[in-house]
């Protein structure tokens, strides 16, 4: 969080409404981060958190039939982007926020070469001629990995691999050199194998290009790997946020603990216990009066059912490291954990 | 890729040959002697000796599978027979109908895909505009109207009360105006609602997230990531509409006079004039057998997940 | 009846604006004889042509019958003839179609490729080469339109009779030794059947179109027996004078087949149409900002 330069991107008390057909949610309640050039943010939580709608929502990127509301404040290179009509938007969009979605597979035009749905982006944004753009798609493929990228250039997505898609889907999101990248859960749907070269090649680009990087996940084990700073987030709610080092080895929040201890231990003996949470995340149709995590909470007291915690920063912690436990609670989650 | 190409043509045979079966065996069924039938059409009072010259004249006499592969025979080759009404060739009759029946297809097409695709188009643009409702209306309106009804409507108003146009005739291209309105419209309604819905199908996928997130507009996503989804549907979709505009003429070309191959089934069909029924009815089997091998082919060759096929 | 039982609970599923034109289309079809204000058949040259009066609502016809009496009476035609047609093409599609369902092998094939052939035409022309061989009137009308709609509900009938094939309570039954016939009559005909009726009756619309189409040609319901296909062509020569003879019998015919197609978008898509979502989308959100607010 610590950064002397301005941030690229700065949210502050973000809350978003989702009206579907049949239900109203409340996914993101009051939520506030900031990314800088050249740092990686990474946002966890369990599917249904709120990570993704707090990132795509703003951004106009929900999928048709939903439709939504964002209040609060998100300042992208000094500018309120929360109201932006839609034609400012899309002056943002590609240009300077590029996105990489979870399955590229899908998130790819079946029907559409590969070449072309890079070009496009390019010769959109940076006015290039289709010739231009079509060499700069094979520039960009080549930065990403793509080997043979002449003649990928023009194959449809379904003939390429699921670590190849993700990486035409990554050149597409970086064609118009946007200076932030929000990833959506960018290695979910790949095999193992492939995970670590797509974050390999992410962190490559971000030294190269300069870029922050939103990374949505809810793999703790990729944070780790990854991000400068973690935000985790519960319920729509901020549980914890900080120094990447800070947050998991010096936990102050349950959840985060216990997000921590799903990690199956590689030392542990097979057919030890694996130690999950208990139950599901709340239903975000309602919002609790008290701390969401408080049902499913070894720690909880009364006062955290009945009044919601606020988010502060952590005694005697690194900067910018706060939690919305209670400080008493915080203490005892890190005896716990250590 | 050539074997499956091969394959859906095998198919296709196949189902001309059950099609030509089965109009054999529909003039087999006709209730009493076709023998009688011919023989009192060209005398009055016909003996049993003029009947039974006439069922060897025909071959009635022989075995169905001869009888079969002769008529078979002789449909292959282009000979239908003559008409028992007029006496005249089936196949030179119908020569001269078919063209009527052409122009008024590829006029009814022309109308239909002009209607459904622009309503459509502007429906996915505006999604829940003017144009969108009432295109909706107006599409469930003409799906269900009867041809006859739209037609005689037509007559009516731009004929009758307008005198705008002529209501019969094949004379002046204008005559041709309300004929090709009356079979185009219902099959351009229902087009112009699938390609909206197919469209807005299309637009929910991700991959119309995605063209949103490289900060194109709705209207371009809808033009260079959707319609390149929704070209096999149309084209199937369009298959059908056209058998249901072949079969339309039936209705169409009576009401409006025109000599074509509908108007001629129709009579051949009050006056049990059964080889020009079984020459009108193979003639339909064997148009919409190709007409949707033609439009399997074509999806095919369209979609690249078949063209990998192919390569592989 | 369980198949009864499972058709009624999808009707009740269903909006009400989806079923009730077709309710009021049935009911005026079966009650036609006493609901009639003047015998639909009855002519009087010198009431020939009449518009608009309190004695005949809705004028006469150019051989003085009541047009009121005459469309009503119509109904019922249609009523009689959709229904005898369904009948019919359900028994003979869903018999041959749980038949090539269950025995699979060449019967299959033979089945399935006379259904290609049957849905590779249009219904209309089958129907017409048919009343070509054998004549007009109305049990060949039937028999002919039958003939060309069998093969959608074989199709349909043998699809769910082999999905339910494939499940394991028939692999079960057979192992406790029932008999084939008393698993078909049992447990496949029934559910084929009930699938078959939801998909019929969404297309009783078409059936009704075809009625009329063939009446207009002539091939159809023959006079006197009132149907509006065959009024309308009728009128079709008095149109300038007396457009309201056209006018009538065409749009009650387009009524009913509105009802039916609403109906049948209703029964496939299974919920209420998207207009009515999205204002109760904008509807949630006010709310929910007046909420906001409080």
């Amino acid at each position: 969080m610590s950064s002397a330069l301005a941030p690229l991107i700065s949210a502050r008390d973000v809350s978003i409404t989702l009206f579907t057909p049949t239900a109203t949610v409340f996914p993101v309640d009051k939520v506030s981060y900031s990314v800088s050039a050249g740092r990686t943010l990474a946002i966890v939580g369990e599917s249904g958190s709120g990570k993704t709608v707090l990132n795509l929502a703003p951004l106009g990127l929900m999928p048709a039939g939903v439709a939504c509301d964002v209040t609060g404040s998100i300042k992208l290179n000094g500018r309120e982007i929360v109201g932006l009509p839609e034609g400012e938007m899309q002056a943002v969009r590609g240009r300077e926020v590029g996105v990489i979605f979870q399955d590229p597979l899908s998130a790819l035009n079946p029907m559409r070469r590969i070449g072309t749905q890079i070009a496009e982006v390019s010769e959109h944004h940076a006015d290039l001629t289709a010739r231009a753009a079509t060499a700069h798609a094979l520039d960009l493929m080549r930065l990403v990995g793509i080997p043979d990228a002449s003649e990928r250039l023009r194959q449809f997505p379904h003939e390429l691999s699921g670590g190849m898609r993700q990486r035409a889907m990554i050149a597409i999101a970086i064609a118009a050199e946007p200076k932030l990248l929000i990833a959506d859960e960018p290695t979910t749907a790949l095999d193992v194998t492939i995970q670590a070269q797509i974050l390999d090649l992410l962190k490559d680009l971000q030294r190269r290009l300069g870029m922050g990087i939103i990374l949505i996940t809810h793999d703790i084990g990729v944070v780790a790997g990854m991000a400068d700073d973690v935000l985790v987030m519960y319920a729509g709610r901020m549980a914890e946020v900080g120094n990447v080092e800070a947050v998991l080895t010096a936990p102050r929040h349950p959840y985060t603990q216990a997000l921590l201890n799903s990690i199956p231990d590689p030392a542990s003996r097979v057919g030890s216990r694996f130690n999950g949470l208990p139950s599901a995340p709340p239903d975000l149709g309602s919002r609790p009066k008290g701390c969401p995590f408080a049902p499913r909470c070894e720690f909880a007291m009364d006062t955290c059912r009945s009044a919601r915690p606020p988010l502060a920063l952590v005694k005697d912690g690194s900067a910018g490291h706060m939690s919305a436990c209670p400080p008493k609670l915080g203490q005892a989650v890190l005896r716990a954990a250590s | 890729m050539r074997y499956l190409i091969l394959s859906r043509i095998g198919a296709a045979a196949l189902l001309m040959l059950i099609a030509s079966i089965f109009c054999f065996l529909l003039i087999v069924a006709a209730p009493g002697n076709v023998a009688i039938l011919i023989a009192e059409l060209r005398t009055a009072q016909a003996t049993k000796a003029d009947v039974e010259k006439i069922a060897e004249e025909y071959g009635l006499n022989d075995p169905l599978p001869v009888r079969y592969g002769r008529w078979l025979g002789d449909a292959v080759s282009g000979d239908f027979g003559f008409s028992l009404r007029s006496q005249e060739e089936v196949t030179h009759e119908l020569a001269v109908r078919i063209p009527t029946t052409a122009l008024l297809m590829l006029g009814g097409g022309i109308v239909s895909l002009a209607i459904g695709v622009s309503l459509g188009l502007i429906g996915a643009m505006w999604p829940g505009g003017l144009v969108d409702e009432a295109s909706r209306a107006v599409a469930l309106l003409f799906a269900s109207t009867p041809k006859f009804f739209i037609g005689a409507m037509f007559i009516l108003i731009f004929a009758v009360t307008l005198q705008w146009l002529p209501s019969f005739g094949a004379d002046k291209p204008q005559s041709w105006l309300l004929p090709c309105l009356t079979i185009g419209v219902m099959p351009g309604a229902v087009l112009s609602r699938l390609i909206r819905v197919s469209l807005e199908d299309a637009m929910s996928r991700p991959y119309a997230v995605t063209a949103k997130s490289k900060g194109f507009s709705r209207t371009r996503t809808l033009f260079h990531d959707a319609l390149p989804n929704i070209g096999t549907i149309l084209l199937t979709a369009f298959g059908t509409q056209f058998a249901l505009m072949v079969q339309a003429s039936l209705v169409v070309e009576p009401i409006f006079a025109l000599p074509g191959v509908g108007s001629y089934f129709v009579e051949a069909a009050k006056f049990r004039d059964l080889p020009v029924v079984q020459a009108c009815l193979l003639l339909f089997a064997v148009l919409f057998i190709v007409v949707n091998l033609l439009i399997d082919l074509t999806v095919f060759v369209m979609d690249p997940k078949s063209r990998r096929l192919g390569r592989a | 009846m369980r198949w009864l039982k499972g058709a009624w609970s999808e009707v009740r599923q269903l909006p009400k604006a989806a079923w009730i034109p077709v309710a009021v289309f049935l009911f005026i079809g079966v009650f036609a004889p006493w609901l009639t204000p003047k015998d639909p058949i009855a002519q009087n040259l010198l009431n020939a042509s009449q518009d608009f009066s309190a004695e005949h609502w809705l004028g006469t016809d150019h051989l003085g019958r009541d047009t009121l009496s005459r469309l009503i009476m119509a109904a019922r035609t249609s009523t009689v003839a959709i229904a005898t047609v369904i009948g019919l093409a359900l028994f003979i599609g869903v018999t041959l179609g749980a038949i090539a369902g269950y025995m699979r092998g060449v019967v299959d094939e033979l089945v399935s490729r006379v259904i290609d052939v049957g849905l590779s035409l249009p219904s209309l022309i089958v129907a017409l080469a048919v009343i070509g061989v054998f004549g007009t009137g109305f049990w060949i009308m039937i028999f002919a339109l039958a003939l060309a709609w069998w093969p959608g509900y074989a199709r349909l009938s043998r699809a769910v009779v082999i999905s339910i094939m494939s499940q394991p309570y028939i692999e079960a039954l057979r192992v406790l030794g029932a008999s084939p016939a008393r698993i078909m009559i049992l447990h496949l005909l029934p559910s084929a059947l009930g699938a078959v009726m939801v998909y019929a009756s969404a297309e009783a619309g078409v059936v009704a179109l075809a009625i009329a189409t063939l009446s207009f040609l002539g091939l159809g319901i023959q006079p006197p027996t009132p149907e509006w296909g065959q009024m309308l062509v009728d009128a079709l020569p008095y149109m300038a004078d007396t457009p309201r003879q056209v006018i009538l019998p065409g749009l009650a015919l387009t009524l009913v087949v509105i009802g039916f197609n609403l109906l049948g978008e209703s029964i496939t898509l299974k919920r209420t149409p998207r207009s009515i979502s999205k204002l109760l989308l904008r509807r949630r959100r006010l709310q929910a900002a007046i909420e906001s607010y409080q």
